[in-house]
């Protein structure tokens, strides 16, 4: 960025454009790692709207397309950072729509068009970090007293979401499945028993057998795709089916940047992912093992999904993201 | 609601055979329609209680109708198919018998009602309630033997004015069940039905005791108890007696030779059925099929009055002018002037459900040439419409295409006539153009979607702008509607329906032609994808076969089956693609008929459904049934079998005093069948398409146009 060219004299060159980019992407990549490490709350949709917007400050490109163009390489080099984050890839996605929404209505003066560009980034970083609160004000509501919470892996929205439903006043546990193989349970029984709120282990596969206590379910989510369902860590399928046997209410609570342009058909439509496998040492050599990370609640499974755009069915979810796409 | 739906649109058709069966009223060679799929009518026979679904339309009718009448409207329906019999194996010496006093009233009671019942609509109702009517109108206190004469009446009455109604008449299967239920108990003691004709009396009457036995002791309603409907309803049946008795006497005697015949073939089925209903399963069945041969002049008149006195809507096949015609006088006395009519008169080619639509008839250039308009009507556009009406321009695409070129010719050669205004003039202009097109054929959603927004475009044409200049502006409109909302639409389309095919092992499954399907299999194969596909298909239009060729032709490996094979193949389907004519407002897709069938199977396996539509096919209108908008096709197209020239038991079906042959075009699958909607846009849930139609609304008002 030192050699940043004054775009006046800007002679285009196979080479030079590709290192420019190329510097482009370092930025973004490394503005990403920094807002994710400077704050631990901060999701990565964010911190990668974040990291555009910092593309677009030290942008050269003289028109719109150019700056479009570079903003996409960047997205592109950010998604390989991470290729499996959906939530990463949700928000490379928004924020590119938002800037060829933009560029639609200033389409005259370059430099305005930028620092318009720049404001909607910061501004949506800024109602990002929001979020979070917002749903835990519209889901906390949900929360009655003395009743079951049960809920899957570890979430910061559900956990902050708990957490105003407990500083209200309100009386209620919480089962945690353990969220094997990572444990992320566990670390959400730890954080929720600093709270001081009642809290109840269960195995994975309890979920079953632990149902009929229940008096809700609430999930949090990876993404939220394009009819409604939900693309979660492994297990939640299973608990929304279990729920859906129990007539039990499904609630997910999930920040509306992590609405993606996915319709997966099934769970064998969901981007792959390569994780290494856990596997216990007695395994016969010849057995196979199959290790998603995540799977696919499809909408009919699914009551209400708290976000920080109001509380919305499934269909719901389309309807904003067709506004924002179409 | 929706496999309701379905199993009714079934059921409206020519084909009744599931009821038939039930019922015991067999036709022979009326093999079930080709067009009907296997599935319903397996899940027909199978049976939900009530099989039939009253349509919105009828359930209007009925609310002015009495309950009893309706009630009787179905005791006749069911025990028609009995009444040939016994009537004609009895027909000597059993008709005289059975005109004791008190039989001829009953059999002109249940006549009337019958004839009333058409005047209303009937509510599907179990047989208790038949007989309950007939009881209770027959007379309390009467001993039980009168009772089995009553019902014996009613049967022989019910000939009359049944035979005469659509032979088709579909009785719910639950009624046909407990008709036959009693059957044998009563026809125990007879002897095999093709015997002497004082026995089939025996039978008649012991089986009809028996009927009586079962309606009667579910409570039999004392005249007081009755309804005013009820009681005008018994009032006109009795005023009703005297003419269809006659009619009736006068039409059995002819039939004896006929039914000798028929009576000998049929014995040993009858014998096997036992006793009366089973009886007259084989003698039920012949007049219909001896009819249109053996009748007399006069008994035919007879039927035909008879049809239009009774056909109720549930007989559905039978529905035209003079039908309703017979229907709104109502009583028997409207029935007798209908003697007169040619049967021919009745043998339009739809039912009564489908009367308010559009009706097929062939195109012609010299039929054209007859219309007043015609005229004035550009070269093109007439072209055109031979086109559309000869089907050498089909699927909604290529005609709204085609339609858009010819318009876009009609207003280059378009001039502004001296003192008018070209906004308007044009306007008028157009709608006498499009109005010649629906002639030719009914507009499909997309032609209307693009005519709407090219006079939307007409409209706003300041007055002041020179005339060439208007004409361009509008042709580039065209244009641009052309390349953005079908040309690249259909590209963008392609792009997303093939990013959801399997790199490898996908079998997809596809229903008769869709051009933007095809379209993205070929590309999908072309993207080195590999995959099978399931070309499924139908008669009569068989479409299937071009989509077959145009996927064999890229390499694409493919299976071919007929839509009646869809119980079997569906397992090993993977996914569905599938064609729309077009999405409506409440997700539900309007499509091929056949089509809705294919996404109720694939969502029972839980196979994911695909709808490739264009926005440019989605419409604001929300549609539940396929009844209320449909296209109706060529009914000759059902009566013959290509590659069968041996199967000719439709030939001649138009000269068939009580046959309608339906071809319905379209059918209508709701959105819980509908995995997703592939747009142009994206793929969106089918609950999100009020969604896009609105944003369309909203920058239709907001720019000049959505684009």
């Amino acid at each position: 960025m030192q050699r940043r060219p004054s775009h006046q004299k800007l002679v285009v060159t196979e080479g030079f454009e590709a290192n420019t980019q190329g510097t482009l992407n370092d930025i973004a990549v490394r503005e990403f790692h920094d807002a994710l490490n400077r704050d631990e709350e901060m999701a990565f949709a964010v911190a990668a709207i974040m990291a555009l917007t910092a593309v677009i400050k030290r942008s050269s490109a003289t028109t719109l397309m150019g700056v479009s163009k570079e903003l996409a390489d960047a997205a592109q080099a950010l998604q390989r950072v991470n290729p499996t984050n959906i939530s990463l890839k949700a928000g490379c996605e928004l924020f590119l729509r938002y800037t060829t929404r933009t560029s639609a209505l200033e389409l005259q003066d370059i430099e305005k068009a930028k620092a318009r560009l720049i404001e909607r980034g910061l501004h949506f970083a800024e109602t990002s970090t929001r979020a979070r609160q917002t749903i835990a004000e519209l889901g906390s509501r949900f929360i009655r007293s003395n009743c079951t919470v049960l809920t899957h892996g570890y979430s910061r929205v559900v956990l902050r979401l708990l957490q105003q439903a407990f500083s209200s006043g309100l009386q209620f546990s919480v089962i945690v499945t353990e969220g094997r193989p990572d444990g992320t349970g566990i670390t959400m029984a730890k954080k929720l028993d600093v709270e001081n709120i009642p809290v109840t282990l269960v195995l994975d596969s309890c979920v079953g057998y632990i149902m009929d206590k229940v008096d809700m379910v609430l999930t949090g989510a990876d993404a939220v795709v394009e009819n409604g369902g939900i693309i979660n860590k492994l297990g939640t399928y299973g608990i929304a089916l279990a729920a859906q046997a129990a007539s039990k209410p499904f609630y997910v609570a999930a920040e509306s940047y992590k609405f993606a342009r996915l319709y997966p058909l099934g769970q064998a439509d969901l981007p792959e992912e390569r994780k290494p496998l856990d596997v216990g040492p007695m395994l016969p050599p010849r057995t196979n093992v199959i290790n998603p990370s995540r799977d696919y609640t499809p909408p009919q499974c699914i009551s209400l999904l708290v976000t920080d755009l109001g509380v919305l069915t499934p269909a719901a979810v389309s309807d904003e993201l067709i506004q924002l796409y179409l | 609601m929706f496999p309701r739906v379905t199993s009714w649109d079934n059921m409206t058709g020519f084909q009744q055979q599931p009821v038939k069966q039930v019922v015991g009223f067999h036709v022979e060679g009326a093999s079930p329609s080709p067009t009907q799929p296997s599935l319903l009518q397996a899940a027909m026979t199978a049976g939900s209680p009530t099989p039939v679904i009253i349509p919105p339309s009828f359930q209007r009718e009925t609310s002015h109708a009495s309950r009893s009448a309706a009630a009787a409207d179905v005791a006749t329906r069911v025990l028609v198919p009995e009444v040939p019999v016994r009537v004609l194996d009895t027909s000597g010496s059993t008709t005289s018998q059975a005109i004791g006093a008190g039989v001829q009233q009953a059999a002109a009671e249940a006549a009337g009602a019958a004839i009333r019942a058409t005047s209303s609509s009937s509510a599907p109702r179990p047989i208790q309630h038949a007989e309950k009517a007939e009881a209770s109108h027959q007379g309390l206190g009467k001993v039980s033997s009168q009772a089995s004469i009553n019902s014996e009446a009613s049967i022989s009455s019910g000939l009359f004015s049944l035979e005469a109604s659509t032979s088709r008449t579909p009785p719910p299967a639950a009624h046909a069940q407990q008709t036959s239920l009693p059957g044998p108990a009563g026809g125990a003691q007879s002897g095999p039905p093709g015997q002497q004709s004082g026995h089939g009396h025996s039978v008649t009457q012991g089986q009809g005791a028996a009927l009586a036995a079962e309606g009667a002791p579910k409570g039999p309603k004392p005249q007081r108890e009755m309804t005013k409907a009820e009681r005008r309803a018994l009032q006109e049946s009795q005023r009703a007696a005297k003419a269809a008795q006659k009619a009736g006497v006068g039409g059995a005697a002819p039939e004896k030779p006929v039914k000798g015949a028929a009576a000998t073939g049929d014995a040993g089925r009858a014998a096997r059925g036992g006793a009366g209903v089973a009886e007259a399963r084989p003698t039920g069945g012949k007049p219909s099929v001896t009819a249109a041969v053996g009748r007399s002049e006069g008994e035919r008149r007879t039927d035909t009055a008879g049809g239009g006195a009774a056909s109720g809507p549930i007989g559905v096949p039978v529905a035209n002018a003079a039908d309703r015609e017979g229907a709104g006088t109502g009583a028997g006395a409207g029935a007798a002037p209908k003697k007169k009519k040619d049967p021919k008169a009745v043998s339009l080619n739809s039912t009564e459900l489908f009367a308010h639509l559009q009706q097929y008839k062939r195109i012609t250039v010299s039929r054209l040439l007859q219309l007043p308009a015609v005229g004035n009507v550009h070269p093109a556009i007439l072209q055109l419409g031979l086109r559309y009406a000869e089907g050498s321009i089909r699927g909604a695409n290529a005609r709204c295409l085609a339609m858009l070129n010819a318009l876009c010719q009609v207003i280059r050669d378009y001039t502004t006539p001296d003192g008018k205004e070209l906004s308007r003039d044009l306007l008028r202009h157009l709608s006498d153009h499009v109005n010649f097109l629906v002639v030719c054929r009914p507009l499909s959603v997309g032609m209307g979607n693009a005519i709407r927004h090219l006079k939307l475009r007409i409209s706003t044409i300041s007055p002041d702008m020179p005339e060439l200049e208007a004409k361009e502006l509008l042709e580039q409109e065209i244009a641009d509607y052309i390349n953005v909302r079908i040309d690249s639409a259909d590209k963008q389309l392609v792009n997303y329906a093939v990013a959801k095919v399997e790199a490898h092992g996908d079998v997809i499954l596809t229903y008769a032609a869709s051009h933007v399907v095809q379209r993205a299999l070929v590309e999908a194969a072309r993207a080195g994808k590999s995959f099978r596909v399931v070309v499924m298909d139908s008669r009569p239009e068989l479409e299937g076969r071009a989509t077959l060729a145009r996927l064999l032709a890229a390499g694409i490996p493919c299976t071919y089956v007929h839509l009646n094979a869809a119980s079997y193949i569906i397992r090993e389907v993977t996914k569905v693609f599938l064609g729309a004519a077009a999405v409506l407002s409440n997700g539900t897709v309007l499509s091929r008929a056949g089509t809705a069938a294919v996404a109720m199977m694939a969502h029972a396996h839980s196979k994911p459904v695909m709808i490739c539509c264009e926005t440019h096919k989605f419409n604001e209108r929300v549609q539940l049934d396929s009844i209320t908008h449909n296209e109706l096709g060529d009914p000759e197209a059902l009566s013959v079998v290509p590659g069968k020239p041996e199967v000719t038991a439709l030939e001649g079906w138009c000269d068939h005093p009580r046959l309608r042959l339906l071809n319905l075009k379209y059918d209508v699958m709701p959105a819980e069948y509908v995995t997703m909607v592939v747009t142009e846009f994206g793929m969106v849930p089918p609950t999100s398409v009020p969604v896009i139609l609105r944003e369309f609304r909203q920058s239709e008002q907001t720019v000049s146009g959505p684009f």
